[in-house]
């Protein structure tokens, strides 16, 4: 069974890399056409909100899938990300596509700040720093209140706009925007794990020392990686506060930092596709099982279970077995 | 390949999302709050309540000649998925109103959705002081804080007399706008803030704050904190100052208090709505119906969601049709008189105005202040 299943994906896998100038084009009209097959705002929003994690997820699968750098306090970015953009749009009245970058690059800021002291840790006092670095952050949110508000949180958030139209949920705006930022995000990680750095990442994950001693330079692209992601996810955390329009410190606990290491773990550490799964699966459950009433986060935490101890690599994780493609010759 | 399985989840909750929509003409009523999670306790209070209030009214004949259905979200008190969920709420036609969400931040976060789809919303306890401002449709039976605050230091300074006023409140949305407001009012009934204290939800010792608080020569304490923090803080303030006299608010108001704090608890007064010990025979009908039911007693909020579920229901009966618009406008009109007093929407703003009972406590009981 579970041979035939892997199987079955490597055929897939397969067909796909040998049909691409197909398959890619009709997948991007699906997604451009997805909001016109008739589906509710309610499943509007959740296919937003599973956008929104791959952002999260993706950065952090740069981290912890590539690099093999566990941090537990990746909500902290989305949270400066949603809080900077916010409150730069509502003081100076800016539009989103003004604040969005502003707020992702300083979360960028914030990354390198975390990451230049800390990266020189390693398994379990990196996450046990990051978790920290989360708490401060959220504590920061929670008491600095003449800049956040405090516990009052930021409300009446202005929408999106885009050449004078507000972006909403009904006119499919939120997703096309959200398609476009995932789209950023996905290329951007794909082009860093194809680059050298990626390698150098991969190289880190698999053996430090021995990355060290082939002249890999760890701390620099440990802190480049870090710095990176953090930016996805302010950029993830703007989106998110546009949207909601209302935030507060109580938005960006631990549990939002667990469920996207969840993500990245369930979906395979170091694939692109397993971040896109992990979380339509992780995102989409507690909805589809909402039928279970109270048990349904029972059966969530089992299939979780379920699927930790069948394929601890992830779903799409593990070793690749489609063909490796020599380069072509002249180099 | 990756992004296909992708789609094809997704298909399958489009499809599974349209065997629910079976339209009929139904009247339903939605209660959305936290079923699972931290505060799963005042979510089945909200759900409880309701169900218990529709089935009366389901006795008697229902509404319009219609039985009511309930039907129950859970929402973690999760700001995202009550946001989810409320989209899945205005798209069914048959729900009237939504009773519902439990903290401040889950309301706010939902509320945008319901105002702009023209659906009532009625929170039994969000008590963040922008929430109604989002629009006409947002209600919520809840005490107001400017209101209830002029009650407690009505408390502290005129029925217990002192004008040397200390404060501790909660870090929470409601703690630090209670606080903010309750100084103001001090220095307007002639009375003095001689300190003020702030601790984050949770805290368990609090003995710096009581050294600060009882150093700058408090009197009477008021305390904007829910029992779990006003129990042990009565205990330990009494410990170094056994004459220091203690005011809360509606929201410490449970038995729970009594039970934690013991003997401290005595002598602590409060403003409340809601009053167990009411001589107004609905509200003992209403705690023995509950008891009866469900086995526990109910607590402020379970009987402002009761309230709630009643005033909707009237509303659609006073508009003699089950039209979400007209339920607003109905709940406007209303003078409802319920368990937790009669109640009234003011000037098109959603907030309750409610009229407040004194009780202290006295010999281990709940007692009203005359």
């Amino acid at each position: 069974m579970k041979e035939k299943l892997s199987n079955l994906s490597n055929r897939i896998n397969a067909f796909i890399e040998s049909n691409k100038k197909i398959v890619y084009p009709v997948l991007a009209i699906l997604i451009l056409g997805l909001p016109y097959v008739g589906s509710s705002q309610y499943i509007l929003r959740i296919i937003i909100m599973i956008g929104v994690y791959s952002m999260l997820s993706l950065s952090l699968g740069l981290v912890t899938g590539y690099a093999g750098q566990v941090s537990l306090g990746h909500a902290a970015f989305y949270a400066i990300g949603a809080y900077v953009s916010a409150l730069v749009s509502i003081s100076f009245n800016l539009n989103f596509f003004i604040t969005a970058p502003i707020a992702a690059f300083i979360a960028g800021i914030c990354g390198l700040l975390l990451g230049l002291p800390t990266l020189r840790l390693s398994g379990t006092y990196l996450a046990i720093t990051t978790l920290g670095f989360c708490e401060v952050v959220r504590m920061v949110l929670l008491n600095w209140e003449s800049v956040t508000r405090g516990p009052l949180g930021i409300s009446r958030i202005p929408k999106p706009s885009f050449l004078g139209i507000e972006l909403t949920i009904s006119n499919f705006g939120l997703y096309y925007l959200m398609v476009a930022f995932l789209a950023l995000t996905t290329l951007a990680v794909v082009a860093i794990v194809r680059s050298k750095m990626g390698r150098a990442l991969m190289a880190i994950r698999e053996d430090e020392l021995a990355a060290t001693m082939m002249g890999v330079k760890t701390t620099y692209y440990k802190v480049a990686a870090f710095v990176i992601s953090a930016f996805f996810s302010g950029l993830a955390g703007a989106f998110y506060a546009h949207m909601i329009r209302f935030i507060d410190p109580n938005t960006f606990t631990f549990d939002t930092s667990i469920m996207i290491l969840s993500i990245v773990i369930l979906g395979g550490m170091g694939t692109i596709g397993g971040m896109f799964l992990g979380s339509a699966l992780l995102v989409s459950f507690p909805e589809v099982l909402r039928f279970l009433q109270e048990y349904r986060f029972v059966v969530y935490g089992a299939v979780l279970v379920v699927m930790m101890r069948y394929r601890p690599q992830g779903i799409l994780g593990g070793q690749k077995k489609t063909p490796y493609k020599l380069p072509k010759g002249g180099g | 390949m990756r992004k296909l399985v992708g789609l094809i989840l997704i298909l399958m909750m489009v499809l599974t999302s349209f065997a629910g929509c079976q339209s009929s003409s139904k009247i339903k009523i939605a209660v959305a709050g936290p079923l699972t999670g931290d505060f799963a306790e005042y979510g089945t209070g909200f759900k409880n309540a309701v169900e218990l209030m529709v089935e009366e009214w389901n006795k008697k004949g229902g509404v319009l000649g219609k039985q009511v259905e309930v039907v129950v979200f859970d929402d973690k008190n999760n700001g995202e998925e009550a946001a989810t969920i409320a989209e899945k709420i205005v798209a069914d036609k048959d729900i009237k109103a939504v009773i519902g969400h439990f903290a401040s931040g889950v309301c706010m976060a939902a509320s945008p959705k319901y105002q702009e789809a023209g659906l009532v919303e009625m929170s039994p306890s969000a008590s963040h002081p922008d929430y109604t401002k989002e629009g006409e449709f947002i209600f919520r039976n809840n005490t107001v804080i400017n209101v209830e605050a002029k009650v407690a230091v009505d408390l502290a300074t005129k029925t217990l007399g002192k004008k040397k006023v200390g404060i501790l409140s909660v870090k929470t949305d409601w703690g630090t706008k209670t606080a903010e407001i309750t100084k103001t009012l001090v220095k307007d009934a002639g009375g003095e803030v001689v300190a003020h204290q702030e601790v984050v939800d949770g805290t368990i010792d609090f003995s710096p704050n009581i050294t600060k608080l009882n150093s700058a020569g408090a009197e009477v304490v008021i305390v904007a904190a829910m029992y779990n923090s006003l129990a042990p803080f009565a205990t330990q303030y009494k410990a170094v100052n056994p004459k220091i006299e203690l005011v809360g608010f509606s929201n410490a108001y449970s038995q729970q208090l009594i039970d934690l704090a013991k003997g401290s608890a005595e002598n602590i007064h409060f403003p409340t709505i809601f009053f167990h010990g009411s001589a107004d025979p609905k509200v003992a009908e209403f705690v023995k119906a509950y008891k009866d039911k469900y086995g526990s007693s109910p607590s402020s909020l379970t009987a402002q969601a009761y309230d709630s579920a009643g005033m909707i229901l009237q509303a659609i009966k006073n508009a003699g049709k089950a039209d979400r618009t007209a339920i607003k406008d109905e709940l406007y009109k209303m003078n409802y008189p319920g368990v937790t007093g009669a109640t009234k929407f003011e000037n098109k703003i959603g907030d309750a105005v409610k009229t407040f009972t004194m009780v202290k406590v006295q010999n281990g009981k709940f007692v009203e202040v005359k």
